[in-house]
C-alpha cells in the first residue's frame, strides 16, 4: 500500500473515532484553550462546565477544547453545537455566564443574543 | 444582533469586485422575495481563488462552494439550498477545499467575512491535542501525496508555481529557497522552523502552533523531503510554554502513527523532529543568529554570504522557514499550487495573518488574501477605531516596520506595496494608533526595544541606535535641540545601509517613518515643547480648573514636590516651576478638576 | 583543476582574482587599501566594525568588504561622499563610547583607532552621549584589562580561542552592555589565562596592556645603594628597533647594551648566556632520560605561558617537563647566588631585572620557589620590550645612533645556539646540536637542523640520527597547536623523545611584550615574526661558536660553582619542580578525563543535572546542547549560579567564559536568584499603547523596586517581558504563572494583595 492509500485509511479511522467520541453527542460544547484564552479565564469556564455536567448529569453533553480562533478581544470563546440547531459562538464567557448558557440555550432552547458574536 | 441561519460570501477581491456587484444585488432581491433577508447575511469577501471558475459563492455554515454562478442561478440557490436545504449539485465545485474547513463554526460573520483562512484554517476548529481531529480534516494527506507521487524536484516546482513567499517578513520565495537548499550537496541537511516570534505585538505563530501544531509538522516533513533533510528542528521561544507543550504532544502522536520518524508511512523517507528553546533574544529570529543559538552560542549574526542554504547549522545546508509559511505547505500540495496562485496579488500570492491590535474595536488574528486594503482590515474587519476616536496611523512589521498614515490606507497589502509605502510586511504585526498616541513616543518605544535586543556585534546598531534613542528621549523630555531631526535622519540612514543584520538595518525604520509622515509632531516637541497627544509627560502642564475644584486637598497631599498650594475648600493652584509632570494629581482628582495640556 | 577566476571592477579598475577572494583582498592587489578595524588576516572573519563597507553597484545597502566574496561582473566603489560619511560616522560612534584621554594613554601615537579617526576625518563629535564605565582590572601579575578602551572588535577573543585554544575571555552581555571579560567577570588573575599576552598584541587600542614594572626599575636605578643587574632576551634585540622606527628584522643587540649602560644599570648580562646554560643542563637531562628510558617524551620548560598552562590543564604530563628553569630564571639564580661575591656586594642589595619579550615571565618571576633560601628573588622585576623602549625614550637616549656596547662578564658570553632561542624551533635545534655532541662526542653535521624551524600554525616533526640511533622530535608554537600535539602524544599516536613547546605563535619573537605593529603592519603578523626570527638566525650564522657546549664562561661557572652537568648544586640553582593547579573551568579543547573525575556536589539537583547533561552528550554536536542544559539548570535551581556553571563547564567540556557569555546574552536566564513572587509586566507594543508604562510605574512605587530588581527580602521580583503573546488582552501582567489581562493601574494593588 502506498502512503496515500495508507493515509486515507488512517484518516477514515480517525473520522470514525471523532464521530464516535464527539459527533455522536447531541450537545457539544468547545471551550477555547490557548494562552490568550486562558489569560482571559477560559480554564475556569472549562472547569465550571465539567462541574455542571456532573451536577446535572448531562450525559449527552461533550466538552472539548479548541485553539484560539483569532477573535482575541472577546475571549473566552465557547462554541455550542446542538443537534438540528445553528452552531453558536458565545463570547466573554465566565463560569456564571456559562451556567446561564446551559440553562437557557441548551436546556430551554433560547439563544442569549447579547452574549453571542 | 440578528440571528443568521446562513451567510453567503461572494468574492469581492480586486479582480471581481465590479463584476459581482450585479450578482450581489440580484441575490439581495431574491432573498427579499423569499423572505430570508433577516436570516441570511450577504458578505463581500476577499479573493477566494478559483478565479477561472468565477463568479464564486460560498454558503456557510454548510461550507458549500458554488462556481460559475450566473444571475439565473441565484434563484435556485436561494430557493433550493437556503429555503429547502437542498444543495444545487450542478453548481458545486468539485474540490474539497482544505482551507475553508474552518467555516463550520458559524457566527461572527462580520469579523470572518473578509477573511480567508489557510494558515489558521484549523484554529478554533480542532482540538490541538487530538491528532484524530487533524486527520479527520485531511491531515497528513499532503505528506502522503508527496511521498506517493512527487519527487523532491516536483515538490520544489510546486512551491515555485504557488508563488509562496516567506511569511517571516523577508518575503523570499519559498520555492527558490528550497531549491538552494536542495542544490547544495550534503549528506547532512536541516530544515528549521523559526517559531521565535520576537516581534512584540505579534502572536500569529503562537496561535498557529497552539491551535494546529500538526500542520507545522506536516509542512516541515514535506520541506525536509524536498531539500533532502532528514532532521528538522523547531526553534521556539521559551516564553511560549503552552505552544511547546502542544508541539511535544503532537510530535509524539505523529511518531506513534508512523507519520514521523523512520520510514514514514512505509516509504523510504525518514525524518526526525526536535525542539530547541530560545532564551529571550529577539535577534535570534534572524537566520544566522538562530543557527548560532542552536549551536549553543551567543545569538550573534554572521555576514552573508555564505547563506544558510549553503553553510548553515553545524556548517551544513539549512533551510529556515517561518511557522506561517510551513502551515501553508500542506494546503498547497492538496489544493494545488495553481489554485493557491489565484489568491492574492501578482507578486504576493496567498494570504497573510495579521495580529490586529491597538485602537481598533475588534482585535485579534486576521487572515486575509494579499491585496486586501488596510482600510478593509481596520474598518471592515476591525470594526473601526475604538471609542470612535480619530485614526492616526497604522504600524506594520513590528519594530522593523514603519507607519502608514491615513492617506495611504487604500494601499492593497502585499510585500512590495507596503515597502513602497515606507513600511514592511514583517511577520504581521498591525497596530492601529489613534489621536491619543504620540508618534515620537512610539518611535522611542520601538527604538528602545531594538536597542535592548541588539546583539552588540556591529558598531552601527550597538552604538548608533543608542545615540538615536538618547536623542529621542531628550526630545520627549522637552530637551530637544535644533538639528536633532537631521541627526536622527543621518544616523538612521547610515545604520540602514551599514548594519550587519536585518535587526540593525531595520531598527531606524520606525523613527525614519514617523519623521517622514509626522515631522510636524517632532518639530512641536522640539521647538514648541508640546506633545499634542498628551503622552510625553515632561511636555504636559497640569492645570486646576477653577470651576471644578472644590478644595478637597487630595492632590496637594499626593504631590511629591509639594508644588500645589491652597486652603481648604478654596481653589488650589499648581506651581508650574516646581511641577515635575508626574501626573499623580491628575490621577487623584475625583472631580475632573485637573486637566493636562 | 585550475581554480575558477573571477573578473570584477574596483573603483573603475579591472581585476581578476581566484574564486573565494574577498573584496578586501582583491582591492589590496590593486593598491586600494580599504580601511578596517576588526579584521585580522589570521583570525576568523567577524564583519563587526563595519568600517570596511563599500558600495557594490546594484545593491541597496553597503557591503562589508572583509567578508563578501568577489563575484563575476561585480562593480565595487570603495569611496564616494556617502561611503566616506558613513565610515566617518561609524568611527565617530566608536569614539563616542571611548575615553577622551589619548594623551595620557599608553598607546598614544601607536593606536589603530587613533589612526583611523584621523584618516576618516573625525574632527568634531556630533553624537555624544552615555559612555561605558568599567573598573580596570589590575589583578593579574602580567596583563591589565581596561574594558573602557575596548572597541569590541573581538580580536582578543578570537586569538585566545582560535590560536591559543584557551578562551580565557569571551564576549558577555549584549547590545550596548557588551563587554569582553573572563567568566563571571572574575579577576583576570584568577582566570585560566596563561599570561601569554597575545591579546595585547592584537588589540587595536589600550584595552589590554602589560602590567607596568618600570617604576620599580627606576627606583632601583635611583638608589645608590642598590646594584642593578639587567639581562635581556634574544627576542628583545630582534624587535626593539621597531619601537624606534626601524623596519622589523634588525638585530639591535649592541645598541641595547649601550642604552642600558646610559640608563645606569650596573651590570648588563645576556639572557643568551642562560640559554646556553639551559641547553647544557637540558641536553644532559635528555641524555639521562634516554638512558633510563623515561620519562619520555621530555618537553621543554622555558616558555612561561606554557608552564602556567601545563600546570592547569596537563597535570598528567608534568613529569615529562624538563626540570630546568628558563634561561631568564637561571641567569637570575646565578645573579643572586654567584655574582654578589664577584661584585663584592650583598645579595640583598642586588636588584635583578629582566627585559623580556614576554608577559608571562612577570608571573614566572613571582613563582613560589624562584628565589634563594634567603628569599632573594631570582628576578625582581620583569619588563617587556615595550617598557624598555619607553624607558629609553623617556631618558632622552637616541637609540638608533648609539655606538656598540658589550655585555659584562661573566654572564655575557653566548653562542649561536642561544641566539636562536627566540624563534620557534630554536631551543630544539640548540638542544640537538649539544645532545649530538654529548651522545656521540661529535658535532652535528652542518650544525644547523632546519626541519624544526618555522612551526607557526603547524607541528614540525623530525628525526635525528645520533650514533646509530634515531630520535624523534616535535616542535610547535602557540598553545592551540601545543594541545593538538599533546593529544597526539597522549593517544599514543606518536613516539617522540623530545618536544619543544612555545606558548606564543612564532616562539618568543611573537611574545606578548613585543613592540606594537607599526603603521601599515598587521599585529602578530606572520611575516613580521619571520623577519624577527631571521635576525636571530643571521646572527647565529655569523658567530664562530654555534653550540652551547662551546661557551667558555659556562665551563668556568661549572668549575667555580656548579661542579658538573646535572649535579646536586646545579639542581639547586638551576632546576625547579611543578605542581598541579586547579583551573576555574576548562580551556577550549577540554579534557575528557576531567569529566569522569569531576566531583558532583552533594545537592541532589546536581545529580539530576548531571544525568541530563550525560544524556545530551550521547548525541551528535553535543556542545550545542549548552542552552537546553542552562534551561534545565534554571529549572532546577531557579537561577544560574557560578558553581552550577563551573559544573557545566567540566561536564560538558565547554570553557566557562563561553558559558558565561551565553548565559548573559539571553535575557531569559537569571544569574541571581529571583524573589518568591515574580511580577512580569508585558511591554509589547499593544500593551505599551494601552498604558503598560503606567502600570510599571505603579508596581515600582508599590513595591519600592525598580524594574529588573529583586527585593532584599527575596519576596518580590519585578521584571518585564517583550511580549507574552496575548496582545488583544493588553495590558498583560504575569505573576509567577498566572496571567492577568486588561490590567489597569487601579488593579495593581488588588493583584499584589493576592500575594501578600
Amino acid at each position: 500500500m502506498n502512503p496515500l492509500e495508507q493515509i486515507k485509511i488512517i484518516q477514515e479511522e480517525a473520522r470514525t473515532r471523532v464521530s464516535e467520541e464527539k459527533s455522536s453527542y447531541p450537545i457539544r460544547i468547545f471551550v477555547g484553550n490557548a494562552t490568550c484564552e486562558n489569560a482571559a479565564g477560559a480554564e475556569s469556564v472549562y472547569k465550571e462546565l465539567q462541574a455542571i455536567k456532573k451536577e446535572e448529569k448531562l450525559d449527552q453533553l461533550y466538552i472539548g477544547q479548541t485553539g484560539c480562533s483569532g477573535r482575541c478581544d472577546r475571549e473566552p470563546i465557547v462554541q455550542v453545537f446542538v443537534e438540528n440547531r445553528i452552531p453558536t459562538k458565545y463570547c466573554e464567557m465566565t463560569p456564571d455566564k456559562i451556567r446561564k448558557v446551559i440553562k437557557d440555550h441548551v436546556q430551554n432552547k433560547k439563544i442569549i443574543k447579547e452574549w453571542t458574536l | 444582533m440578528k440571528e443568521y441561519k446562513y451567510a453567503i460570501s461572494i468574492c469581492a477581491g480586486p479582480k471581481c469586485r465590479n463584476k459581482n456587484q450585479e450578482l450581489i444585488k440580484t441575490l439581495k432581491d431574491e432573498l427579499e422575495k423569499a423572505k430570508l433577508s433577516d436570516v441570511v447575511k450577504v458578505l463581500e469577501s476577499g479573493c477566494m481563488g478559483y478565479c477561472d471558475q468565477g463568479p464564486i459563492m460560498m454558503v456557510h455554515p454548510d461550507n458549500v462552494t458554488y462556481g460559475n454562478v450566473k444571475k439565473l442561478d441565484i434563484k435556485r440557490i436561494v430557493n433550493d439550498h437556503l429555503k429547502n436545504k437542498k444543495w444545487v449539485s450542478d453548481l458545486i465545485l468539485q474540490r474539497d477545499q482544505v482551507a475553508n474547513s474552518f467555516f463550520p463554526n458559524f457566527g461572527d460573520v462580520e469579523f470572518f467575512g473578509k477573511q480567508y483562512r489557510i494558515t489558521l484554517r484549523n484554529c478554533g476548529v480542532i482540538d490541538p491535542e487530538a491528532i484524530d481531529d487533524y486527520l479527520a480534516l485531511r491531515g497528513y494527506e499532503g505528506l502522503a501525496k508527496v511521498l506517493t507521487s512527487f519527487s523532491p524536484e516536483d515538490v520544489i516546482d510546486e512551491m515555485k508555481k504557488s508563488g509562496l513567499r516567506g511569511r517571516g517578513g523577508g518575503g523570499y520565495p519559498v520555492g527558490f529557497k528550497w531549491q538552494n537548499g536542495a542544490d547544495t550537496p550534503s549528506e547532512e541537511k536541516y530544515i528549521i522552523c523559526n517559531a521565535d516570534e520576537g516581534d512584540p505585538g505579534a502572536f500569529m505563530d503562537r496561535s498557529a502552533i497552539e491551535g494546529d501544531p500538526h500542520t507545522i509538522i506536516e509542512g516541515m516533513i514535506i520541506g525536509g523531503y524536498a531539500i533532502g533533510a532528514k532532521k528538522g528542528i523547531v526553534y521556539i521561544r521559551a516564553e511560549y510554554p503552552l505552544a511547546i507543550k502542544r508541539l511535544n504532544i503532537a510530535i509524539a502522536q505523529a511518531k506513534e502513527k508512523n507519520l514521523l520518524g523512520e520510514n514514514i508511512l512505509g516509504s523510504n523517507f525518514s525524518f526526525d523532529l526536535e525542539l530547541r528553546l530560545g532564551a529571550g533574544a529577539f535577534v535570534c529570529g534572524e537566520e544566522t543568529a538562530l543557527i548560532a543559538s542552536i549551536e549553543g552560542k551567543r545569538g550573534m549574526p554572521k555576514p552573508r554570504p555564505p547563506f544558510p542554504t549553503q553553510v548553515g547549522l553545524f556548517g551544513k545546508p539549512t533551510v529556515i522557514n517561518n511557522v506561517e509559511t510551513l502551515a501553508n505547505i500542506p494546503v498547497i500540495i492538496l489544493d494545488g499550487a495553481a489554485h493557491f496562485a489565484t489568491i492574492g496579488t501578482d507578486k504576493s500570492k496567498g494570504t497573510k495573518v495579521f495580529a490586529l491590535a491597538g485602537a481598533v474595536k475588534n482585535t485579534g488574528l486576521v487572515e486575509v488574501p494579499m491585496g486586501t486594503t488596510l482600510r478593509e482590515i481596520i474598518y471592515d474587519i476591525g470594526g473601526g477605531i475604538s471609542n470612535n476616536n480619530k485614526f492616526k496611523a497604522v504600524q506594520t512589521g513590528g519594530p522593523s516596520g514603519g507607519f502608514i498614515p491615513e492617506k495611504d490606507l487604500d494601499t492593497p497589502i502585499d510585500y512590495d506595496t507596503l515597502a513602497k509605502a515606507g513600511s514592511i510586511m514583517g511577520s504581521g504585526g498591525m497596530i492601529v494608533l489613534d489621536e491619543n498616541s504620540c508618534m515620537v513616543d512610539i518611535a522611542k518605544f520601538f527604538l528602545d526595544f531594538t536597542q535592548n535586543e541588539s546583539c552588540g556585534k556591529c558598531t552601527p546598531c550597538r552604538e548608533g541606535t543608542k545615540r538615536m534613542l538618547e536623542i529621542l528621549i531628550r526630545i520627549t523630555e522637552g530637551k530637544g535641540q535644533a538639528g536633532d531631526i537631521e541627526k536622527l535622519e543621518r544616523l538612521g540612514n547610515m545604520i540602514k545601509k551599514s548594519a550587519l543584520c536585518g535587526l540593525g538595518k531595520a531598527a531606524p525604520n520606525p523613527v525614519l517613518s514617523t519623521i517622514k509622515h509626522f515631522r510636524s509632531e517632532y518639530e512641536e516637541h522640539i521647538n514648541g515643547k508640546k506633545c499634542r497627544a498628551g503622552i510625553c509627560r515632561s511636555l504636559l502642564s497640569y492645570k486646576i480648573i477653577e470651576e471644578k475644584c472644590i478644595g478637597c486637598g487630595a492632590c496637594k497631599r499626593k504631590c511629591p514636590t509639594n508644588c500645589i498650594s491652597g486652603e481648604k475648600k478654596a481653589l488650589h493652584i499648581i506651581d508650574q516651576n516646581d511641577c515635575i509632570h508626574c501626573g499623580v494629581c491628575f490621577e487623584t482628582c475625583k472631580f475632573d478638576a485637573i486637566i493636562k495640556e | 583543476m585550475a581554480k575558477q577566476m573571477i573578473n570584477l571592477k574596483i573603483d573603475g579598475l579591472d581585476i581578476i582574482v581566484p574564486k573565494g577572494t574577498t573584496i578586501l583582498e582583491a582591492a589590496k592587489k590593486i593598491g586600494v587599501k580599504i580601511p578596517t578595524l576588526c579584521h585580522h588576516p589570521d583570525l576568523s572573519i567577524e564583519g563587526a566594525c563595519r568600517v570596511c563597507i563599500v558600495q557594490v553597484i546594484g545593491r541597496n545597502d553597503f557591503t562589508a568588504s572583509c567578508s563578501y566574496p568577489a563575484e563575476e561582473g561585480m562593480e565595487v566603489i570603495t569611496h564616494n561622499p556617502e561611503i566616506r560619511q558613513a565610515r566617518r560616522d561609524i568611527v565617530e560612534l566608536i569614539l563616542d563610547n571611548h575615553p577622551d584621554d589619548c594623551h595620557t594613554c599608553e598607546r598614544d601615537h601607536n593606536c589603530e583607532l587613533q589612526r583611523l579617526a584621523y584618516a576618516m576625518g573625525v574632527r568634531h563629535k556630533h553624537f555624544k552621549g552615555e559612555k561605558k564605565n568599567y573598573e580596570p582590572d589590575f589583578s593579574s601579575k602580567a596583563v591589565i584589562r581596561d574594558p573602557n578602551k575596548c572597541i569590541l572588535c573581538g580580536r582578543c577573543v578570537r586569538i585566545c580561542k582560535e590560536v591559543q585554544g584557551i578562551s580565557a575571555i569571551d564576549m558577555a552581555h549584549r547590545g550596548f552592555q557588551s563587554v569582553v571579560m573572563p567568566a563571571y567577570d572574575m579577576p583576570f588573575g584568577d582566570s585560566i589565562c596563561s599570561s601569554c599576552g597575545q591579546c595585547i598584541n592584537v588589540c587595536p587600542t589600550a584595552a589590554f596592556l602589560e602590567k607596568d614594572y618600570t617604576n620599580q626599575v627606576w627606583e632601583a636605578l635611583n638608589d645608590p645603594e642598590i646594584t642593578t643587574v639587567i639581562q635581556f632576551a634574544p627576542s628583545v634585540r630582534a624587535a626593539i628597533g621597531e619601537g624606534f622606527g626601524l623596519k622589523p628584522g634588525h638585530n639591535m643587540e649592541k645598541q641595547t647594551i649601550t642604552a642600558l649602560r646610559r640608563l645606569g644599570f650596573d651590570q648588563i648580562y645576556d639572557t643568551q648566556f642562560g640559554a646556553d646554560l639551559t641547553i647544557v643542563e637540558e641536553a644532559s637531562e635528555l641524555v639521562r632520560r634516554i638512558q633510563n628510558k623515561g620519562p619520555l617524551p621530555m618537553i621543554t620548560s622555558c616558555s612561561a605561558a606554557w608552564i602556567i598552562f601545563a600546570e592547569k590543564f596537563y597535570p598528567e604530563l608534568l613529569n615529562n617537563l624538563s626540570t630546568c628553569m628558563s634561561p631568564m630564571s637561571m641567569v637570575g639564580s646565578v645573579i643572586k647566588r654567584h655574582i654578589p661575591k664577584k661584585l663584592n656586594v650583598k645579595p640583598e642589595k642586588v636588584f635583578s631585572i629582566a627585559a623580556m619579550c614576554c608577559t608571562a615571565k612577570k608571573d614566572e618571576s613571582q613563582r613560589d620557589n624562584y628565589q634563594t633560601e634567603n628569599g632573594e628573588r631570582y628576578v625582581d622585576a620583569v619588563i617587556t620590550t615595550r617598557e624598555l623602549i619607553w624607558m629609553i625614550k623617556s631618558a632622552g637616549i637616541d637609540f638608533v645612533n648609539l655606538e656598540d656596547g658589550k655585555f659584562d662578564s661573566p654572564l655575557g658570553e653566548s653562542t649561536g645556539a642561544a641566539t636562536i632561542f627566540g624563534a620557534t624551533g630554536g631551543v630544539m635545534e640548540a638542544a640537538i646540536r649539544t645532545a649530538h655532541y654529548f651522545i656521540s662526542g661529535k658535532e652535528l653535521p652542518g650544525i644547523e637542523f632546519k626541519p624544526v624551524r618555522g612551526a607557526i600554525d603547524t607541528i614540525k616533526e623530525a628525526s635525528v640520527e645520533i650514533d646509530g640511533n634515531t630520535y624523534n622530535v616535535a616542535v610547535t608554537s602557540g598553545l592551540g597547536q601545543a594541545q593538538a600535539l599533546l593529544e597526539k602524544v597522549k593517544s599514543g599516536e606518536a613516539n617522540y623523545h623530545f618536544i619543544e613547546i612555545m606558548g606564543c605563535p612564532g616562539g618568543c619573537v611573537g611574545g606578548g611584550g613585543q613592540p606594537y605593529a607599526g603603521i601599515d603592519m598587521v599585529p602578530a603578523d606572520k611575516t613580521l615574526l619571520k623577519k624577527r626570527a631571521q635576525a636571530l638566525y643571521s646572527a647565529d650564522e655569523s658567530l664562530e661558536k654555534r653550540c652551547s657546549h662551546e661557551n667558555l664562561n659556562i665551563k668556568i661557572l661549572y668549575d667555580e660553582a656548579l661542579e658538573r652537568y646535572g649535579s646536586a648544586v646545579a639542581h639547586e640553582w638551576l632546576h625547579t619542580h611543578y605542581s598541579e593547579k586547579q583551573p576555574r573551568g576548562i580551556c577550549r579543547y577540554g579534557k575528557p578525563t576531567q569529566v569522569s573525575s569531576c566531583i558532583t556536589p552533594d545537592d541532589p539537583r546536581y545529580k539530576e543535572l548531571r544525568e541530563y547533561i550525560e544524556s545530551t552528550q550521547e548525541k551528535e554536536h553535543k556542545k550545542s546542547f549548552l542552552i537546553p542544559v542552562l534551561h534545565k539548570t534554571q529549572e532546577l535551581f531557579g537561577y544560574l549560579s557560578q558553581e552550577a556553571m563551573d559544573f557545566i563547564s567540566v561536564t560538558m567540556q565547554i570553557p566557562t567564559s563561553r558559558i558565561y557569555g551565553v548565559a548573559t546574552f539571553y535575557h531569559f536566564f537569571n544569574l541571581k536568584p529571583k524573589g518568591d513572587t515574580r511580577i512580569n509586566v508585558c511591554l509589547g507594543t499593544a500593551c505599551y499603547v494601552k498604558g503598560a508604562n503606567d502600570i510599571v510605574r505603579e508596581f515600582e512605587s508599590e513595591l519600592d523596586l525598580k524594574m529588573g530588581e529583586t527585593g532584599d527580602d527575596m519576596k518580590y521580583s519585578l521584571e518585564c517581558t517583550r511580549c507574552i503573546g496575548a496582545c488583544a488582552l493588553a495590558p498583560v501582567v504575569l505573576v509567577n504563572d498566572k496571567i492577568y489581562s486588561r490590567v489597569t493601574t487601579k488593579d495593581v494593588k488588588k493583584i499584589l494583595k493576592e500575594y501578600k
